[in-house]
């Protein structure tokens, strides 16, 4: 009797179960579709957001207006009305916006869930569904770092200097590190050798100990600088860029031929570079140095006392010539100087000619971008007309182009392309100067030889006969014709003065920036 | 408080009342009588019906139409007068206690056996107080009699502890409806036999029809509309052994 009654009880248990399977089916009433360009498992910045988009499909007869539970860090975009399904208008585009500021640091993890909206508008819990487990959020914050600088450069064998490395997440950056690609040249340390955890707001400061090993040749053309990836478990990557740098390495647009290790540890070294490339080439489309507004040849030479870049024989430094020289010279070689009045003193800077390129080639510019002086046409006194002169007709002007990107070059100054020179020199060997710091790239005008650069780096320009500097040569009285320039060749470097209308070639330079 | 302890506390109560009154009432005819009964209830009880929560939300709660057995008792504390040679009538009150029916289901979202994506439970407890009257036939078999009885009163029918449980990872689980007492009128109809051991006792064994009237849940939060499910009635068959002392 006993068994019959258990028996008999499992068998209504069984058909009630298998009216129940078979008779009802169990899906959800409106199903989340994740979008392929903003999927359900991402990642959002400490301080950033990033949209979640589901397409939503109604699989009901009834139509539904939806909005999602409310919950911290994650906003509706746009509301999702779906029509019943079989409709055109079943489906619905939801966009989460998800706020990582408002995110703890275990991020957001399952749902959304959406709800039928009730007239307000406010969700209605009695009525709601969330996407499958496969699909449901799953967003991690990342704390975010950043860097003091986003490009370091250091001088071989020189000072070390640092990156600051910040968190400026709310939470704590994990198992902070960093690699090098490419690998630090040997000799060159990075220290500590791990941040690690990282509280909010603070720092880290990775100490940069440069060997004597650059971190791409000297003459390199295409040299690649080391990436320091660096970040944590949890936080974005930031990737400053070191330059291990000494004379003739390539940098901003030029090779490397003065080294200021001075500045701050925070900083990057100062320095000069030269142009890769001439802008003008002796015997090839040299320019003279000072134009008349005709041209850039001998004939078109405009003989002017430009004031404040002059160098004596025996005195590269002390300012001059004088501003009431030029200012006189002016006055008797032109005739309507009235119409054309020399540009103000105040225009001028009162330059170390010897050594101040930038400076000099400030003051040239000055003057024959104001007027085109018609020197030489007809008889003197010559007819001024209005200005600028075409900077590609005098020496100066040509640093005025953009080489490499850059657009603040200038006309080396005679004490920065070299230290030796007729008659005497009045430069010091203490100037860091093209002759002395790029030996490798000059080569021989005639006979034509190559640099040394070239035979590992075929496309080099070689250095090679009389550039001009931005020196004027000043002898007692003041000359309105001569300027000076250097002669390079791979068995004597130096330089002179001469006349400005002599056909030469320009390289210009450069100070680098931070 | 549970049933046992209920049942339990009311048996002391009935029985102090009834030793009480045992003398005074045999002179006219007109005698005290008590009685404890407990036994069986069998109830099918639970209704499929469609809910409109909200303007926009309606939903089906369909009934798994289970039938559950579940205990009872009662006290009765009334007179009793012979109205024959052979036939006694009892009037007084009853006090019912019953344990909870279960009512349970499986909730349609949005009407639709498509969506059936929640089991849906909750309880019913009925206690009841009524005015039974009972006619007895004495026949001179074995000092058996049977009898019939019916009672009018009041239940008190307490739906709650409602609870909802999602079938699929996708949905979320419902609001709970709130718990409602519903003050009902309830009668119930019984028959059955009793047998005289001694001039005081007496014990019986019948079968009881119930009606518990109507019950029904109170509304789930953010509802706006109407209120839980609810029914009419609850009908129950008991099988009941009682043991009765008359003064």
């Amino acid at each position: 009797m006993k068994y019959f009654r258990q028996f008999s009880t499992c068998l209504v248990a069984l058909a009630a179960y298998l009216f129940f399977a078979t008779a009802y089916a169990k899906a959800p009433v409106w199903t989340f579709v994740p979008s392929v360009t903003n999927p359900p498992t991402a990642s959002v910045s400490s301080s950033g957001t990033v949209d979640v988009i589901y397409t939503v499909n109604n699989h009901s007869l009834k139509a539904h207006n939806l909005v999602i539970k409310p919950t911290k860090g994650l906003r509706q975009v746009d509301p999702c009305q779906v029509g019943p399904v079989g409709t055109m208008g079943s489906s619905c585009t939801l966009t989460l916006r998800v706020d990582g500021s408002a995110l703890g640091p275990a991020g957001l993890k399952g749902g959304p869930v959406l709800c039928q909206a009730n007239t307000d508008g406010s969700p209605n819990h009695n009525q709601c569904y969330q996407p499958s487990k496969g699909h449901s959020l799953s967003i991690s914050v990342q704390q975010t770092l950043s860097v003091s600088v986003s490009n370091l450069a250091l001088a071989a064998a020189g000072s070390p200097r640092i990156l600051t490395v910040t968190n400026l997440g709310a939470a704590n950056a994990l198992n902070v590190n960093y690699s090098a690609s490419p690998a630090l040249p040997s000799g060159t340390s990075v220290s500590p050798s791990s941040c690690g955890t990282m509280a909010p707001l603070s720092t880290c400061v990775l100490t940069i100990t440069p060997g004597p090993t650059p971190s791409a040749n000297p003459g390199d053309l295409s040299p690649l600088p080391i990436n320091l990836a660096i970040s944590g478990s949890n936080t974005n990557t930031v990737t400053p860029q070191i330059n291990i740098l000494t004379y003739g390495s390539v940098y901003q647009g030029g090779y490397l031929f003065a080294i200021d290790d001075t500045p701050p540890q925070a900083a990057s070294i100062g320095g000069k570079v030269l142009a890769l490339q001439n802008q003008a080439t002796q015997l090839v489309d040299g320019v003279v140095w000072s134009s008349n507004g005709v041209g850039s040849q001998s004939a078109n030479v405009s003989n002017d006392i430009i004031p404040g870049i002059g160098c004596e024989l025996s005195d590269c430094v002390v300012p001059s010539p004088s501003y009431a020289a030029a200012l006189a010279a002016y006055n008797s070689t032109y005739d309507n100087e009235a119409t054309f009045p020399f540009p103000s003193s105040s225009a001028f800077q009162e330059c170390e000619g010897g050594t101040d390129g930038a400076c000099n080639t400030a003051n040239i510019l000055t003057f024959y971008e104001s007027v085109k002086t018609n020197f030489g046409v007809g008889s003197s006194p010559y007819i001024l007309a209005s200005g600028p002169t075409d900077s590609d007709f005098y020496a100066a002007g040509l640093c005025t182009q953009t080489i490499s990107g850059y657009d603040d070059w200038y006309l080396p100054a005679l004490c920065e392309m070299g230290s030796v020179g007729q008659p005497g020199t009045p430069c010091s060997s203490s100037t860091e100067n093209i002759a002395d710091k790029l030996t490798d790239l000059i080569g021989n005008q005639s006979p034509a030889a190559p640099c040394l650069y070239q035979s590992t780096y075929p496309a080099t320009v070689c250095l090679a006969g009389d550039y001009w500097s931005s020196t004027e040569f000043a002898l007692l009285p003041f000359a309105s014709d001569l300027a000076t320039y250097q002669f390079f060749s791979s068995l004597v470097n130096s330089h002179t003065g001469g006349q400005k209308s002599l056909e030469l070639g320009v390289r210009c330079a450069r100070v680098i920036t931070p | 408080m549970s049933f046992r302890i209920r049942f339990g506390l009311l048996t002391l109560l009935s029985i102090s009342f009834s030793i009480a009154h045992s003398s005074a009432a045999s002179e006219s005819n007109l005698t005290w009588v008590a009685g404890a009964s407990a036994g069986s209830l069998w109830a099918e009880a639970g209704q499929t019906q469609t809910i409109q929560l909200t303007p926009e939300i309606e939903k089906t709660y369909v009934d798994a139409e289970s039938t559950q057995v579940i205990p009872s008792g009662e006290f009765f504390f009334g007179m009793q007068k012979s109205l024959s040679k052979q036939c006694r009538g009892q009037l007084g009150l009853a006090v019912t206690i019953n344990d909870n029916l279960n009512i349970e289901g499986v909730i349609w979202d949005d009407t639709n056996p498509q969506f059936a994506n929640e089991n849906y439970q909750y309880d019913v407890q009925n206690n009841r107080l009524a005015l039974k009257g009972k006619l007895l036939f004495d026949t001179a078999y074995y000092g058996v009699s049977p009898w019939v009885s019916v009672s009018l009163g009041l239940g008190f029918n307490r739906a709650h502890d409602y609870t909802n449980t999602p079938l699929i990872f996708e949905a979320i689980p419902n609001k709970n409806f709130a718990d409602h007492t519903e003050a009902a009128f309830s009668y119930s109809l019984g028959l059955g036999l009793q047998k005289t051991i001694n001039q005081h006792w007496a014990v019986g064994i019948g079968y009881e029809f119930s009606d518990w009237g109507k019950n029904g849940l109170g509304s789930a939060p953010e509802q706006t509309l109407n209120s839980g499910p609810s029914m009419d009635h609850i009908y129950t068959n008991g099988l009941l052994f009682a043991i009765f002392y008359s003064a």
